[in-house]
């Protein structure tokens, strides 16, 4: 080849692959629309570093079950929803329906935490007052023998 | 995170040859086929070098190409790297997405 540049040596395709080309190109080109999907430009998919795709899809995965957990809390409000005007509905309900749902339901990590430290709290208090009336209950046995 | 790559440097030149999947595409649609490796090694090997050279170094002569190949010592050692090279963009795609295992036999 000479002194020609290898830049010109290979000249760059556009649009399908060669026929003929191996495994490698074929491949590329058939992930490649699949990889636009998922949110990568046409330069890091075919240009950009090789941790990209498994980000990329890793990412995917966690939209899809983003998604999903959306729609699972949607229906759930609907249900709520539907559940509250039931009442209503009901020839025995005198016309109230119940309130909706006051709250939302719980969604990230803190609220959960939130939940679980008032729920322990409680816990406790229920413990304290356990124990309180044990200890009263064993004093007024005491005093009336 | 960068790609794995092959740095040297050449008469005062610092190199980084590495491959994506474009230039990969650019040489195999120019009729280089890694799995002629083993069958057609004086034309393939060069070749696999030179287009190692296409991601950073587009303007690099072919000439000069040459030139740095035959200079080079440890032919057998840059040819594994070289493979290992070529082949991590693929590995990278297809990573996860079965679950088939398989084994080589040597």
């Amino acid at each position: 080849m000479g002194s020609i540049l290898v830049g010109d040596a290979f000249r760059e395709i556009k649009g399908d692959v060669l026929d003929g080309a191996s495994l490698f190109s074929k491949t590329y080109e058939q992930e490649f629309p699949k990889y636009l999907f998922y949110g990568m430009t046409e330069e890091q998919y075919w240009d950009g570093e090789n941790y990209l795709p498994s980000a990329y899809r890793k990412a995917y995965d966690m939209k899809l079950k983003h998604d999903n957990m959306i729609a699972w809390y949607q229906g759930r409000y609907v249900y709520d929803a539907i559940i509250s005007l039931i009442p209503a509905l009901n020839s025995f309900g005198n016309g109230k329906f119940e309130p909706y749902v006051e709250k939302m339901y719980p969604i990230t990590m803190s609220e959960f935490a939130e939940i679980e430290a008032n729920h322990n709290k409680q816990k406790s208090i229920d413990n304290a007052v356990g124990f309180l009336q044990g200890w009263a209950a064993k004093v007024n046995a005491e005093r009336n023998k | 995170m960068a790609n794995k790559n092959i740095k040297f440097e050449y008469k005062g030149i610092k190199y980084t040859l590495e491959f994506t999947k474009r230039t990969e595409r650019m040489m195999e649609a120019n009729g280089f086929n890694i799995g002629l490796v083993g069958d057609k090694p004086q034309t393939m090997i060069p070749e696999l070098f030179a287009g190692a050279f296409l991601c950073n170094h587009r303007s690099t002569k072919r000439e000069l190409i040459d030139e740095i190949y035959d200079q080079i010592s440890d032919k057998e050692g840059l040819l594994t790297k070289l493979g290992e090279m070529y082949n991590e963009p693929l590995e990278a795609l297809m990573d996860s997405q079965g679950n088939l295992n398989w084994e080589a036999s040597w």
